[in-house]
């Protein structure tokens, strides 16, 4: 490498941190705005901030290919599930159930982001905008929620636990989706009767989509959960530190395999 | 063609700069008529774009998701002094319905812009700048969307191979439907995964993580992306002064104000028309460009 290609990449390292006063001012502009009875931008820059703290996690780890295949086909697969459901009900589609199936397998950060990659992805597709980033916070905090919600004991990736983790995401992901209108609600009016009544509007969605989770949970979480555990091993990837020895020993033998 | 052409031919950083200033000043102003100039300008350049192909398909969603804004709005917030009307005992304010106005053209017109988006910001454009930030969670996002092509054609094959076991998502009841769909969908996660192991193993074997990682830089900066992006930071400046100073939105609560655009209105919403054409600049220069070219040949 040539001293001018290591300037160029030294300079192109350096650029990462321009987004400090670039977050810095438009966090003024948005106090200003939400002084001024605007709250559209506050919303927005605080769920781009809030993906940072995950993205510099997540790179921080020296990651194998394998690893990144494994995450990138879970992304994969979210955003393809929603073919076969497009002709059912809207809303009704198994995205949340693989993201958090894949949290409990593969971990908090995995679960992160996947969730966060089938946001990104699946809008490449189907239309970019300004909801894309919450989405990917949503589905984001649901794939890392699930994994520190299974990684405590293995009870807890029964059917039941994991149905009701699903119920409450169905709500919680629309209610995400909603807060920048909530917000607006209450920055004009002051009222809580305004922004619950913003939030019981949306309700009949949020219902539909725990359904969803509750359902396919209900049927196929053990089939899955089975399934992505088999690849975890297969791919020698992933580990959860937390395992008992024989588990973990068993991993790497079929890894070495 | 199009890639090298006009307004999509911008180095990525102008590119974003245009998009994330764009936003930022649809979010910032509020007030009717300077956002509705904004939403015309934003139709304009999606004409320029593609004929306004993406708009036209995309305006049904938009157009249903503002009138429920409109309608919802004076539903909901009572604020104001100024009532209209009594649904029954719920007061209908003037000031809420503007509000309600108001918030639906800034929807639309920030739904409009972001329809060019899709047009202008390449998956290759976006993956750039994405790679500097987060190598590996741009790569992931990269080989995801690689995949995507490949696992919706092999969704249609299952989806015909398992029709005739009679596992469909078309006929039966909810409950059959949704379970087979989720048949699929397992059957999918399985092949692929078993295939998606071979690729990770051969980016292993051709040093995937042996040292750093060198990268297809497709972009140059050039001249005309150093004078837009000037342009774009000196407009915006103008503009988030004259916002600084209060300009450029209506205050509507807790009674309406004017309508009428103050001189201060009127030259937030000349920087913000500016700022949205800045890129057609370029755009009618090559269309010229072209048009000379091939006029004396």
């Amino acid at each position: 490498m040539n001293s001018e290609q290591r300037t160029k990449r030294s300079f192109l390292m350096a650029s990462k941190w321009l987004i400090v006063p670039i977050a810095a001012v438009y966090l003024g502009l948005s106090y200003l705005s939400v002084q001024r009875g605007n709250s559209l931008l506050i919303g927005i820059v605080l769920v781009l901030l809030s993906i940072i703290p995950f993205l510099l996690r997540f790179e921080r780890k020296e990651r194998k290919a394998r690893e990144l295949m494994l995450i990138a086909v879970m992304a994969a697969v979210a955003t393809v599930s929603r073919i076969p459901f497009a002709t059912l009900l809207p809303n009704f589609t198994p995205v949340t159930f693989v993201v958090i199936v894949s949290g409990v397998v593969f971990g908090a950060e995995a679960g992160w982001m996947v969730g966060a990659a089938t946001a990104l992805v699946s809008n490449f597709f189907l239309g970019q905008g300004p909801w894309t980033p919450w989405q990917m916070f949503a589905w984001g905090m649901a794939g890392y929620t699930a994994g520190l919600f299974a990684h405590r004991s293995l009870w807890r990736r029964e059917r039941l636990p994991l149905a009701l983790f699903g119920l409450a995401w169905g709500f919680l992901f629309g209610w995400i989706m909603n807060i920048t209108l909530a917000l607006d609600q209450w920055v004009q009016t002051h009222s809580w009767e305004a922004v619950v009544g913003k939030y019981v509007t949306g309700l009949p969605f949020e219902v539909v989509h725990a359904t969803a989770n509750v359902f396919f949970i209900l049927a196929f979480s053990p089939s899955w959960i089975a399934l992505l555990e088999r690849y975890r091993r297969k791919y020698g990837t992933l580990e959860r530190t937390e395992l008992t020895e024989g588990e973990q020993g068993n991993g790497q033998t079929s890894a070495a395999i | 063609m199009k890639e090298g052409f006009g307004f999509r031919s911008l180095h990525p950083v102008v590119i974003l700069t245009y998009y994330a200033g764009g936003i930022t000043f649809g979010m910032l102003l509020f007030h009717p008529l300077v956002l509705m100039a904004g939403w015309a300008a934003a139709v304009i350049v999606n004409f320029h774009l593609d004929g306004g192909r993406e708009w036209r398909r995309w305006s049904l969603p938009m157009l249903t998701g503002v009138v429920l804004i409109l309608l919802m709005n004076p539903l909901l917030s009572h604020r104001g002094r100024t009532v209209l009307y009594y649904l029954g005992d719920i007061p209908i304010t003037l000031e809420s319905v503007v509000y309600g106005i108001t918030l639906a053209i800034s929807m639309l017109n920030l739904l409009t812009f972001f329809v060019t988006y899709r047009l202008v910001m390449t998956e290759q454009k976006f993956l750039f700048l994405f790679t500097r930030v987060s190598p590996k969670a741009a790569l992931i996002a990269m080989m995801a969307m690689g995949l995507v092509p490949r696992l919706r054609k092999r969704m249609q094959e299952l989806m015909l191979i398992q029709k005739t076991r009679g596992v469909t998502v078309a006929e039966g009841s909810m409950m059959t439907r949704a379970r087979s769909g989720a048949r699929l969908v397992g059957t999918l996660l399985s092949w692929t995964l078993e295939d998606a192991l071979q690729t990770a193993d051969s980016m292993q074997a051709r040093g995937y993580g042996t040292g750093t990682r060198s990268s297809y830089l497709g972009y140059r900066f050039r001249k005309r992306d150093g004078l837009t992006l000037i342009g774009f930071v000196c407009i915006a400046i103008i503009l988030i002064m004259t916002w600084g100073y209060g300009h450029g939105f209506l205050s509507i609560y807790p009674r309406l104000g004017s309508l009428a655009l103050s001189s201060g209105d009127t030259a937030a919403l000349i920087a913000y028309l500016v700022f949205l054409f800045l890129p057609l600049v370029l755009e009618w220069r090559d269309r010229r460009a072209w048009l000379i070219t091939n006029y004396r040949r």
